[in-house]
């Protein structure tokens, strides 16, 4: 074996897979000082090299799972905006919009549904998948849940959390938030939250909160056609939907769920001609009527004492208390949004 | 924690809830080959993002055959031989200031026992190995930080990066050759010399 080959065969030895041809290469590199100066040299850099491994290792920075995931999130739904996904309370905001409760929901999907919440932890068989909305029209023609003229008296953080120093004035957010610190985000969270302002418990609480609704379950053929054609007769009555969800069971049923607020004189004029469209073979058609009152109060309270907590709150427990938050606001603006003289009407569309 | 194989599946159905577990699971794994590899923290982010994310888009291709963190190392590996950008530093400094909200603070070093010039001498030699890694070409490089570095077989090589044992085994040796080259050339400059039985320092280096 001459210096060349050795040269070339140092790496496989140095491996231990240098089986054949071993003892030949020992062999010069006993009589080859040059070769045998090679090899060490080469064994002593990647020792270095292996010792410096743990020295070296490093953790993903911080918040790094949340931009992966706010950037798939951005990907997938835009119908809310970019709604935090570890929002815990995301999910059952979710059920109240569509104007009816989980267990109502459980029942409609049938017995032994298994399905997924979009995201936190979810109750037992009342769960559900939300997808993309693939179909439908662009976001901005979108309505908004939070409309402002609804809202009532602004909320601020809780009065024992007000007297803290820490809430800063906030500053409009530079152009690049790619990599945004912890302080940054806080004040982006903070930002969105204070957009939206909620009815205090002394407005709200105090008078007894009905919704009335109609839940009307259709089986259809062909989901996209009937949801075109009930969206078209609706927008002739100049109605949009406050809410549009879409979601897929586990056994593979497509559900579609608009959810309308309609004022008391029209809204069995809008059923009867929703129905007059023979979307498809009607399953159920029932009357809700719920006061949530009570659970506003509860809800309300349970914000601002999330609110208080996140004002002390750095890195991971911030983003999950804010993204609480967030969907608590959402919860309490949907109860907030169906006034009195609106009836929901709710239309659950499957294929 | 659910099983990583029932969070794929779960993920599989286009479940965020479940894929976000799994990103949890192998952030620090992935971002520490993105370092490596791209060597600038921002640069990593940016490649482990974006390993994260055609992960979720092809994540229907992933069949169980390869663990989990291999196959993410795969696509991480291959997003960055394919990126034009030019490459910094393959090994953190650890003179590198770390930035936290409080302000900031020195990088901790874990205390070795030994005599401090020996400290002193491994740390020169890390920078020098440093600086010599990142003169190589991309794929010696990525070759040898998945072997070196990740401590893949050779036979794990060949197939995070779709090619042959021949292709790994010289690919290999040119890369430790060359680094090899590289860093005799760079010691002598300092002083400090490799040699068979360990490190040596000159007399002269010792003094100052």
């Amino acid at each position: 074996m001459d210096c060349k080959e050795v040269s070339s065969r140092a790496s496989l030895w140095l491996d231990g897979k240098l089986a054949a041809g071993e003892s030949d290469f020992l062999r010069h590199l006993d009589v080859c000082r040059a070769c045998a100066r090679e090899v060490g040299e080469l064994q002593t850099i990647l020792t270095v090299l292996r010792d410096g491994r743990g020295r070296n290792t490093v953790s993903a920075p911080e918040g790094f799972a949340m931009r992966v995931m706010d950037r798939l999130q951005a990907e997938r739904v835009p119908r809310f905006g970019r709604l935090p996904l570890r929002s815990l309370a995301l999910a059952a905001s979710f059920l109240f919009l569509l104007g009816m409760n989980s267990i109502l929901v459980g029942r409609y999907l049938g017995e032994g549904s298994q399905v997924t919440l979009p995201s936190g932890p979810a109750a037992g068989s009342d769960q559900i998948m939300e997808i993309p909305p693939a179909s439908l029209p662009d976001a901005d023609e979108q309505p908004q849940i939070s409309k402002p003229e609804v809202f009532i008296v602004p909320v601020k953080p809780a009065p024992r959390a007000e007297a803290k120093p820490q809430s800063k004035p906030l500053v409009e957010q530079p152009a690049d938030v790619k990599h945004p610190t912890p302080e940054r985000q806080r004040q982006v969270m903070v930002a969105s939250l204070a957009a939206v302002t909620i009815p205090g418990p002394e407005v709200f609480v105090q008078q007894r909160r009905v919704t009335e609704g109609v839940l009307l379950k259709v089986a259809v053929t062909r989901l996209d056609e009937a949801s075109r054609r009930l969206v078209e007769v609706a927008g002739r009555q100049g109605l949009d939907p406050v809410a549009v969800s879409e979601m897929l069971a586990a056994d593979g049923r497509l559900i579609k769920v608009y959810r309308y607020e309609v004022p008391y004189l029209l809204s069995s004029r809008f059923v009867t001609e929703a129905l007059n469209l023979n979307l498809g073979r009607v399953l159920d058609e029932r009357h809700v009527t719920e006061d949530v009152s009570s659970e506003y109060g509860q809800k309300l309270e349970q914000y601002r004492q999330l609110a208080a907590k996140a004002l002390d709150a750095r890195g991971a427990e911030a983003e999950e208390l804010y993204g609480a938050m967030n969907g608590l606001i959402r919860q309490l603006a949907g109860m907030h949004s169906t006034s009195r003289d609106k009836k929901a009407v709710t239309f659950w569309l499957e294929s | 924690m659910e099983a990583v194989s029932q969070l794929v599946r779960r993920a599989q159905k286009k479940d965020l809830v479940a894929f976000e577990q799994l990103v949890l699971l192998y952030q620090d794994r992935v971002y520490v080959l993105a370092r490596r590899l791209a060597g600038d923290p921002l640069d990593a982010e940016d490649l482990a993002q974006e390993v994260f994310i055609r992960a979720y888009r092809g994540i229907h291709a992933f069949r169980g055959e390869a663990d989990f963190g291999t196959w993410l190392h795969r696509i991480t590996v291959n997003l960055w031989l394919n990126s034009r950008r030019k490459t910094a530093v393959a090994v953190i400094s650890l003179d590198e200031p770390v930035v936290t909200t409080e302000g900031t603070m020195r990088r901790e070093v874990p205390t070795l026992d030994g005599e401090p010039e020996k400290l002193l001498l491994d740390k020169e030699l890390g920078e020098v190995l440093q600086q010599a890694l990142e003169g190589l070409p991309k794929e010696q490089r990525a070759v040898l930080v998945l072997r070196e570095l990740e401590d893949y077989t050779y036979e794990e090589i060949a197939s995070l990066l779709s090619c042959s044992l021949g292709t790994v085994r010289s690919r290999l040796s040119r890369a430790r050759e060359a680094l090899r080259k590289a860093m005799t050339g760079r010691t002598r400059e300092l002083g400090v010399h490799v040699a068979a039985d360990g490190l040596a320092c000159t007399a002269e280096k010792k003094e100052t």
